[in-house]
């Protein structure tokens, strides 16, 4: 998988967006409340598990960067929700974020990778107080304001 | 708070086994632990468990094997317990510090820094004069495995509770018994419990066992990691006053803290002694076989449950038997049933004390005659490209005892057929077919379902003997151990 | 005959199944039965899913294998829904599913396309909110599940359960009260379909 071989910096939103499954973004003015993330049956595995002839020895992990297949978006019970017009840019979430979860473009911060936020709130935490470009919302709050947005 | 000041008084002079073995100390004038002979003795080495008086669920709590461990630490009170946290030990000594905390025990808690350190430091405590306990598992028993060796040289009985979990690499929390079985030959006593409430009372056992006089050597007691450490079961406790009054107090030798009569402990000893000393140790394993049986049929008298070396199911008539550690003991007497169901003769053996190891017993068990094939099931891999811990032990016993036994016995096997001084002796004891499987490496599951896979194999060898007698027919199985059951090929 | 039921539990790290496996375990255990009461346990932390499981019997358990086929699932946490084939994995096509949820069964069934099963919902959490003001949704489906279960007595094991909390909670009688009323408003809210 060419694209788990590429730095997390290096990748454009778009490209990590179609990978893990986004659709569309910014419904509420502000707001990324792009959330379509896999759901993977397999408790996250993406492949059958293997015999002992067809692994790699001592238990190596032969590609890199391969946690990126473990989808853990779904043990999230709050979700970060950023605000592109009150963001400076100071990428402080991104250093700080745990799940390297922020999504960067150009240097700049594009959004939320949902499929693998766990909901710490670690980027809301470190953003200046006076900034507040991220906010904590709770999942079910989400589902609400979704419907809402489309009247359904 | 000061260790306690050891109670009995001790003599000048270094004592030898046999002073130690005659010697009346008034603690152990109290207890009524002469030995009634051989024959009441092998009477009951062979005990079903809880057969005399099975507690209902109205006489239990409801515990984890954790939890129990810890309450008979709580009754028995050591005088110092040094323990490091590791999964998935650590709730033993949380809860046990807890009791600490709450000044429900007289406990000296020592927290260190490394399970090498817990070693370190009960040793420490019990020459110097203390009953000591404390908890392990894995990576810390083999942090600690040093120490392991020497608390058995220096003959300190000390009790561990040791929590069976798989040793890295690749790291893994979950059950199996390659951590005990890596300080088997440590010179500790190995007993393993099948649920929480065997770990209660064999924690108590234990204290009675260790500090015996012929024994004095450390105890392990294990638990299944998870499966019997996490899991919640019925158990029925002993009041704290019974239990105390079974152990009965301390009686340390050669007590570092006894300034009246000084002694050096832990020298080095040249090539003209050592031999020596580690003789000594053999001999008190071999004393704890006997004590080991006494202790478990006094526990039966006072509290209803009786144990030994072995746990027997369906043995009487069977054909085909497996031998388990553990937990799956229990899930094998699922299998035996099952098999029994079908017709088959099956029965299962529980091996509850691996060291010392109960070999006569074994072959009583398994090298009658009427046993035709034996699973042995292994939950740990000796990686010798040839057979599994247990499975050595037991072939070992049934051979030894088997080849001594009767004139011209030997194994039930076409590929061994005798040969030598033996050839012309006609077999007239057969020694079972042996089968090795290891499983549940890492905590891989085993179910009813994958033992009745080994009775099928057991009873597929069986009949391939009866059909015809040696050589081996072509096409039936060949069985090359040991064999891995459960892994994906 | 000996009857062994088996159950799992579906939750979410923080919700309390594992807690709702060894209170169940507990109680039954002073009803009379024989039990075990056991989590699963994987990369922990608020929010991953867990399970945790309970055996009943009414004579010694042999068995320490774990549970694939159980009789009975418990789902504490309705998201985890989504992952109906973790959640439905081993159940028999007429094997119990509870589920904590305000949806009545037939808009489960709808969304989430499920077909087989006696399937049972309860809005435990939303009893637990208005009760105990939190969402703790492990003691009212306790309730649900012994109306759903048939193989208990519920006044035995509700008097059981109550004898634990009152021990767990000693001299906080209305954290006790608050949990024995969700677990009586869930028995009796539980619906099937």
């Amino acid at each position: 998988m060419s694209e788990a071989k590429q730095g997390k910096q290096g990748m454009t939103g778009g490209s990590v967006r179609k990978r893990v499954g986004m659709r569309g973004s910014g419904r509420a003015p502000g707001l990324d409340m792009t959330g379509e993330r896999g759901v993977p049956e397999n408790n996250g595995r993406m492949e059958p598990r293997r015999g002992w002839r067809d692994m790699p020895v001592g238990g190596a992990i032969s590609a890199a960067g391969s946690a990126i297949e473990y989808q853990t978006g779904d043990w999230r019970s709050i979700r970060p929700l950023h605000s592109k017009e009150r963001c400076i840019n100071c990428l402080m979430c991104w250093v700080y974020c745990p799940d390297a979860a922020i999504m960067l473009k150009d240097g700049k911060v594009e959004g939320i990778d949902y499929a693998h936020c766990k909901g710490c709130g670690i980027c809301a935490k470190e953003c200046p107080q006076k900034v507040h470009a991220i906010e904590m919302v709770p999942e079910g709050r989400i589902k609400a304001m979704e419907e809402d947005h489309h009247g359904s | 708070m000061a260790a306690k000041a050891p109670k009995a008084a001790v003599t000048k002079t270094p004592k030898s086994i046999k002073e130690i073995n005659s010697a009346k100390t008034k603690a152990m004038a109290t207890k009524p632990t002469a030995p009634k002979g051989k024959a009441a003795a092998s009477k009951a080495i062979v005990t079903k468990s809880m057969a005399t008086k099975a507690p209902t669920p109205a006489e239990m709590v409801a515990r984890t094997g954790n939890e129990v461990m810890a309450e008979a630490m709580r009754q028995i009170n050591p005088d110092v317990v040094a323990a490091y946290p590791i999964t998935p030990a650590t709730e033993i000594v949380q809860i046990f510090a807890g009791f600490v905390a709450d000044g429900l025990v007289d406990t000296e808690f020592v927290t260190v820094e490394s399970e090498h350190s817990a070693m370190s430091a009960c040793i420490g405590a019990s020459q110097a004069g203390s009953r000591v306990m404390t908890a392990t598992s894995s990576q810390g028993l083999a942090l600690m495995a040093e120490m392991v060796y020497i608390a058995a040289g220096l003959r300190l009985p000390i009790v561990m509770a040791e929590v069976n979990r798989a040793l890295s690499a690749p790291l893994n929390i979950h059950c199996d018994h390659s951590d005990t079985m890596m300080v088997r030959d440590a010179g500790w006593i190995q007993i393993f419990s099948e649920n929480a409430q065997e770990a209660y009372d064999n924690m108590i056992q234990a204290v009675r066992i260790a500090e015996n006089s012929s024994v004095r050597l450390p105890v392990m007691v294990t638990t299944d990691g998870f499966i019997i450490s996490h899991g919640m079961e019925g158990v029925s406790l002993i009041p704290d006053k019974a239990v105390q009054d079974f152990i009965g107090p301390f009686s340390p030798v050669y007590p570092l803290l006894d300034v009246d009569n000084p002694v050096t402990i832990g020298p080095i000893m040249f090539t003209d002694y050592y031999f020596e000393s580690r003789r000594q140790v053999a001999e008190a394993m071999k004393n704890a076989h006997r004590v080991i049986a006494e202790v478990g049929a006094e526990f039966g008298r006072q509290f209803g449950r009786s144990y030994g070396y072995l746990d027997t199911y369906r043995m009487e008539d069977a054909e085909v038997a497996v031998v388990a550690l553990g937990s799956t003991a229990g899930t094998a007497r699922a299998a035996v049933d099952n098999m029994r169901s079908a017709g088959i003769k099956a029965g299962s053996v529980k091996v509850r004390v691996y060291r010392p190891f109960p070999a006569k017993e074994v072959f009583a068990t398994l090298g009658n005659g009427r046993v035709k094939a034996v699973a042995v099931l292994d939950r740990s891999d000796a990686l010798n490209n040839h057979a599994a811990p247990l499975c050595m032990d037991v072939t070992t016993a049934l051979y030894q005892a088997g080849v001594g036994a009767g004139a011209g016995s030997r194994p039930n096997s076409s590929t061994n057929a005798p040969s030598g001084a033996n050839a012309h002796v006609p077999p007239s004891i057969a020694l079972p077919h042996i089968l090795n499987y290891i499983y549940g490496l890492g905590g891989r599951d085993i179910k009813p379902a994958d033992i009745e896979k080994v009775f099928a194999d057991l009873h597929q060898v069986v009949q391939g003997q009866a059909a015809s007698q040696p050589p081996t027919p072509p096409g039936m199985p060949q069985y090359e151990n040991p064999m891995y059951l459960g892994v994906r090929e | 005959m000996t009857k062994l039921t088996e159950i799992r539990w579906h939750g979410r790290g923080g919700q309390g199944a594992k807690t709702a496996a060894l209170l169940f375990g507990d109680a039954l255990l002073g009803t009379g039965f024989y039990m075990q009461a056991f989590p699963e346990y994987g990369p922990e932390r608020m929010g991953a899913p867990v399970k945790a499981y309970n055996r009943v019997s009414d004579a010694p358990i042999n068995l320490h294998s774990g549970i694939d086929k159980p009789d009975v699932v418990v789902v504490l946490d309705a998201s985890l829904m989504k992952r109906l084939t973790d959640v439905t994995e081993g159940l028999p096509d007429d094997g119990v599913l509870l589920v904590n949820s305000p949806d009545p069964p037939a808009k489960v069934r709808q969304e989430t396309g499920l077909q087989k099963y006696r399937l049972y919902t309860v809005d435990a959490s939303g009893i637990s909110q208005e009760i105990m003001g939190s969402n703790h949704p492990n003691t009212p489906m306790l309730g649900a599940l012994m109306r759903v279960a048939d193989f208990v007595d519920y006044g035995e094991v509700k008097a059981s359960i109550r004898k634990k909390l009152a021990k767990k909670f000693h001299g906080r009688d209305q954290i006790v009260e608050g949990n024995m009323a969700a677990v009586e408003r869930a028995y009796q809210e539980v619906c099937g379909g």
